[in-house]
C-alpha cells in the first residue's frame, strides 16, 4: 500500500518535476538542432569545389559531343562534296571548264570551300544539342595534313551555383589522310590532262592513270578519280568528280 | 517497518530513472534519424558522386574496340559512341554493342558488384538497346548524355549505378 505521507514529501515532487521538465527541453532543443531550417543543416565545406567538378563534368559532356559532330561533319563534307567552282555544276558534277573558261581550284580558295562547308554540316549537329545552346558557334577551320583543326571565338558560359566556367570550343580531329591535299592533286591531274589532250577523247585515254576514269558524253567529259582512300565508319571509298563542258569549246575535236 | 528515508527514495528516484531512460531512447532515436536525414540532404556527396557517374558514361563511350565493320576480315578501330551510331542505322552491329557494353560495365568496379542499368534511346523514344543487371536500391546515382550520331540524328544514353 502506498503511503501517500511519503508522497507528499516536497523533495521527492521537486525531484520528479526537476526531472521532466529538463527531459522535456534536452528533447525539444535537440529536436530544434537536427530538424529546423537552418544553414547549418548542410555541409558547407567543399560545396565550391563540388561546383567546380560539376561545371567541369558538364563541358566534358559537351565537348564529347563537339568531337563526335566533328567527326560526322567532316565525312558529311565528303560524301557531300560539291566544289564551288567559277564554272558551276552540270549534271552534279563541279564544272573544271565551261567552253574556253578553265575553273581549276587553288589552295585559297578549295580552303575557303571546305572551311564553309565544315561549318554547315556540324552546325547541323551542334543544333541538336539541348543542354546548352551550341547552334550558333562558329568554327575557323583548317585542314592541315591528316588533321582538322578548329577553333571558335564563341563563349559557353556553365554556371553552376557561384562557379562560372567559361570555354572557347575547339577540336583537333586526326582523318588518316589529306583531303585538301587529295582534291588539289585530283584537279591537278584533270589540269594536266585538259593542258596536254584538251578535248581529244583517245589522248586522254593513253595518258590518263590507272585510278582516273573518263566517261565521255559528247562534248561533256566526267572525270572521276579513285584516291584509294577510305573514310567513314563505315571504310567508304573517297571518289572525287569533275566536269569538263566543251560545248562552246573551238578546240574540242 | 522500512525507514521513511528509503521508502521516499524509491519513489520519488523510480519515475526520475523512467524518464531518464526514456530521454536516452528519444535522444538515440532523434541521432539515428538525423543521421539518415543528413545523408539525403548532403550537398557534398551527392554532385562528386554525380560527376563521377557522368565521367564513367563517358569513359565508356570513349572506350576504342575493335569490329570488322565491312566482313573484309579487318579490324577497324572506332569508340563505343560511333559503334551507337552504326547500330542507330543497323541493327547488325547490336550484338557487338551488346557484347561491348556488358564486357565495360561488368568490369568496371565497383559497379561489377553493385550493379549497374543502360539505356540507349533514339530521339523518336525508341530503345536501341536496354540492360537492367538488377533491381537498384535508393541509393544511386543516374547519368544521362547525348551524343549525335550519323545523319544529324541524336540519341540519349543513360546510365544507372548503384552506389555501395
Amino acid at each position: 500500500m502506498i503511503n501517500y505521507n511519503l508522497i507528499k514529501s516536497k523533495k521527492g515532487i521537486f525531484s520528479v518535476i526537476y526531472v521532466s521538465l529538463i527531459a522535456l527541453l534536452i528533447t525539444y532543443t535537440t529536436y530544434l538542432f537536427f530538424f529546423s531550417e537552418k544553414s547549418s543543416s548542410y555541409i558547407k565545406v567543399g560545396e565550391t569545389s563540388s561546383d567546380v567538378y560539376r561545371a567541369y563534368g558538364i563541358s566534358e559532356k559537351f565537348l564529347f559531343f563537339i568531337d563526335q559532330s566533328v567527326k560526322y561533319a567532316s565525312f558529311d563534307v565528303i560524301d557531300n562534296v560539291r566544289l564551288d567552282t567559277d564554272c558551276g555544276f552540270k549534271e552534279n558534277h563541279a564544272l573544271l571548264l565551261l567552253g574556253e573558261q578553265t575553273c581549276f581550284l587553288d589552295d585559297k580558295k578549295l580552303t575557303s570551300y571546305l572551311n564553309n562547308s565544315f561549318n554547315t554540316y556540324i552546325s547541323q549537329y551542334l543544333g541538336l544539342y539541348n543542354d546548352l545552346d551550341l547552334k550558333n558557334i562558329v568554327f575557323d577551320t583548317k585542314f592541315e595534313g591528316d588533321y582538322i583543326i578548329g577553333r571558335s571565338d564563341t563563349i559557353i558560359d556553365i554556371k553552376v551555383n557561384n562557379v562560372s566556367q567559361q570555354i572557347k570550343p575547339s577540336f583537333t580531329v586526326k582523318m588518316d589522310f589529306d583531303l585538301k591535299k587529295g582534291i588539289l592533286e585530283s584537279t591537278q591531274e584533270v589540269k594536266r590532262l585538259y593542258t596536254l589532250c584538251q578535248g581529244d577523247k583517245n589522248c586522254w585515254e593513253i595518258n590518263k592513270k590507272v585510278d582516273t576514269i573518263v566517261e565521255y558524253k559528247g562534248k561533256f567529259f566526267i572525270i572521276t578519280i579513285d584516291k584509294n582512300i577510305k573514310y567513314g565508319l563505315k571504310n567508304k571509298k573517297l571518289k572525287l568528280d569533275f566536269g569538263l563542258d566543251f560545248e562552246t569549246n573551238p578546240l574540242f575535236r | 517497518m522500512v525507514t521513511k528515508k528509503g521508502q521516499e527514495s524509491i519513489l520519488t528516484d523510480a519515475p526520475g530513472l523512467s524518464v531518464l531512460i526514456m530521454l536516452l531512447i528519444i535522444f538515440v532515436l532523434l541521432m539515428f534519424f538525423a543521421k539518415s536525414s543528413s545523408l539525403h540532404n548532403s550537398k557534398l556527396s551527392g554532385p562528386y558522386l554525380e560527376s563521377y557517374n557522368d565521367i564513367t558514361l563517358l569513359n565508356y563511350l570513349r572506350t576504342q574496340v575493335e569490329i570488322d565493320i565491312n566482313n573484309d576480315n579487318k579490324l577497324d578501330v572506332i569508340n563505343v559512341a560511333d559503334l551507337i551510331s552504326l547500330v542507330s542505322s543497323d541493327e547488325k552491329y547490336k550484338p557487338k554493342l551488346i557484347e561491348v557494353t556488358k564486357r565495360i560495365l561488368e568490369n568496371t568496379a565497383p559497379f561489377d558488384r553493385s550493379g549497374w542499368n543502360l539505356q540507349i534511346e533514339k530521339d523518336d523514344g525508341s530503345k536501341l538497346i536496354e540492360f537492367n543487371t538488377k533491381p537498384l536500391s535508393w541509393n544511386y546515382y543516374s547519368s544521362n548524355i547525348s551524343i549525335p550520331v550519323r545523319e544529324n540524328k541524336i540519341v540519349s544514353v543513360k546510365l544507372d549505378l548503384q552506389m555501395l
